[in-house]
């Protein structure tokens, strides 16, 4: 997964800012500061392997998958929330991971202001609220699959679908308010994404949100930027324009996800994706049994055509530790799909175990 | 071949899914506690719901409302999530854990026991919790009964 640039005195003062502040602005009286200061954490260990040479998302020491097997998507991190006082709240991750040879990183670090009980207004860098899952997908407890499926959540720069990102620097404006068993929601969002190939400026989009008694989820995004510094170069002033939408519902221990997004990336056909997935699952006590179809298609002639088909077991080994085991079918019908080049076969297997723990 | 290879990874796999159990939770009457200035008599099951998960901010009575929570493993709290907030532990903790992850909120404070959430809530004039019915007293307001 590709990373905001940021520098080490950055992470360290995102680890410190929400630590320091309360103490400085004397806000915390010594007595009580352990109940405004909080830090839970998460790690994901991580293998898969294919039977094919070519690596899918990513090339080999970017974690991408091959015959050699890949701890790709391993990774563990800290959150840190410090309330302030009754309106403001500071929030910060850090993690560290495999594709980056577990350097500290820093996810997001921003100030949210309580405007009043439905609104709150946030600055500083944020987790991209692109995607049903994506403002909490570094933590794998908190879903059934290994990794988020990669037609949507892939972040691979050009051979992903360009849906999502991992955060940006900029403010957003965060409604919510509940009528009856419905919680409806908005997230009004602007700024820029930083990434090792590319940057998307002037980001601007929303987020809307339909909840049902946290049983039944439906959202839709849209969104805009500029891309620039980008490789390969041809995107550079690129028109990048993204819709998705998603169902999410647990329901009588039916598991249900299914996401669709449209990418068009300015004049370049070739990199207009349409891609969508579907998961369903039943949960049995603490065996969740899921099967996943994802289908990325790129490019207006359809040059690229992948489908994933995968069954998926999660299971709760104890309180807030899961394990997870996937077999997938890859087909490459046409080009290379998310590989880095053409497989030698256009049917691939691909098998994964990982174990998610939050703390 | 890629059949042998298969079964290799997938043995052992097959042998931990078998080794680890949970413990089951015991269930207890539970009511709802404010501190006793506050003015509020009475509360909905609906309008504890939205408190306790972050729905709304508010007390009844306006202001800020400080939820205290029990602490993880206890049978009050497993009792409230149940019945007050249609949740097991376990969909109680996911529920505010993508809210955690997500630097969209924090959950309640949390408080070891009976007493530890009255001795707040009866020091704190916006603080709101839950406690067994047993160990409620005049120290605090009772608002709402779960049987």
């Amino acid at each position: 997964m590709l990373r905001n640039k940021l520098h080490h005195s950055l992470i360290k003062q995102a680890i410190m800012l929400p630590l320091v502040i309360p103490f400085a602005t004397g806000t915390v009286l010594a007595e009580d500061w352990t109940h405004k200061v909080r830090l839970n954490g998460f790690t994901d260990a991580i293998y898969q392997a294919t039977d094919e040479a070519i690596p899918i998302h990513g090339a080999s020491n970017e974690g991408g998958i091959d015959n050699r097997g890949s701890f790709g998507g391993t990774q563990f991190g800290f959150n840190i929330t410090a309330n302030i006082n009754d309106r403001i709240t500071l929030y910060s991750q850090i993690s560290a991971a495999h594709e980056n040879r577990y350097a500290l990183h820093l996810d997001w670090g921003f100030m949210g202001i309580e405007v009043n009980d439905a609104f709150t207004l946030r600055a500083g860098s944020i987790k991209f609220p692109v995607g049903l899952i994506n403002e909490y997908v570094d933590v794998g407890y908190l879903y059934p699959w290994l990794r988020a499926p990669q037609s949507i959540y892939s972040e691979i720069v050009p051979n992903g679908p360009q849906v999502t990102r991992d955060g940006y620097s900029g403010a957003s404006l965060l409604f919510s308010d509940s009528v009856g068993d419905w919680t409806l929601g908005a997230d009004l969002f602007g700024g820029e994404v930083k990434m090792e190939s590319a940057d998307v400026r002037k980001t601007q989009g929303l987020t809307l949100k339909a909840d049902w008694n946290d049983e039944v989820l439906l959202q839709l995004s849209s969104y805009t930027g500029l891309m620039e510094n980008a490789t390969p170069a041809q995107m550079n002033n690129q028109k990048h324009d993204v819709t998705t939408f998603g169902v999410k519902a647990d329901v009588n221990n039916i598991v249900f996800y299914s996401e669709v997004a449209d990418v068009k990336m300015g004049s370049l056909a070739n990199m207009h994706a349409k891609t969508w997935y579907a998961s369903l699952g039943y949960r049995i006590d603490r065996w969740l049994p899921i099967i996943t179809y994802q289908d990325f298609e790129q490019g207006e002639d359809a040059s690229q055509q992948q489908t994933f088909s995968t069954v998926g077991l999660r299971y709760e080994l104890m309180r807030n530790t899961a394990l997870k085991v996937e077999l997938t079918r890859i087909k490459t019908k046409v080009g290379k799909g998310m590989f880095e080049s053409a497989p030698t076969d256009n049917s691939t297997n691909q098998f994964g175990i990982g174990l998610s723990v939050m703390y | 071949m890629k059949n042998a290879y298969m079964k290799i990874i997938l043995a052992p796999v097959i042998v931990l899914f078998g080794l680890f159990s949970f413990t089951a939770t015991a269930v207890a009457d539970v009511v709802v506690i404010v501190n006793s200035g506050s003015g509020i008599s009475s509360l909905s099951v609906s309008d504890a719901k939205k408190i306790f998960l972050g729905k709304t901010r508010k007390l009844p009575n306006g202001k800020p409302a400080k939820p205290v929570e029990q602490a993880e493993g206890s049978a009050v709290r497993s009792a409230f999530n149940d019945k007050a907030l249609g949740k097991s532990d376990s969909q109680y903790k996911a529920y505010w854990s993508k809210i955690i992850f997500s630097g969209k909120g924090s959950p309640p404070q949390s408080a070891a026991d009976d007493a530890a959430v009255k001795s707040i809530v009866a020091s704190k004039a916006n603080a709101i919790g839950y406690i067994d019915s047993g160990a409620a007293d005049a120290s605090v307001t009772v608002v709402l009964t779960i049987k």
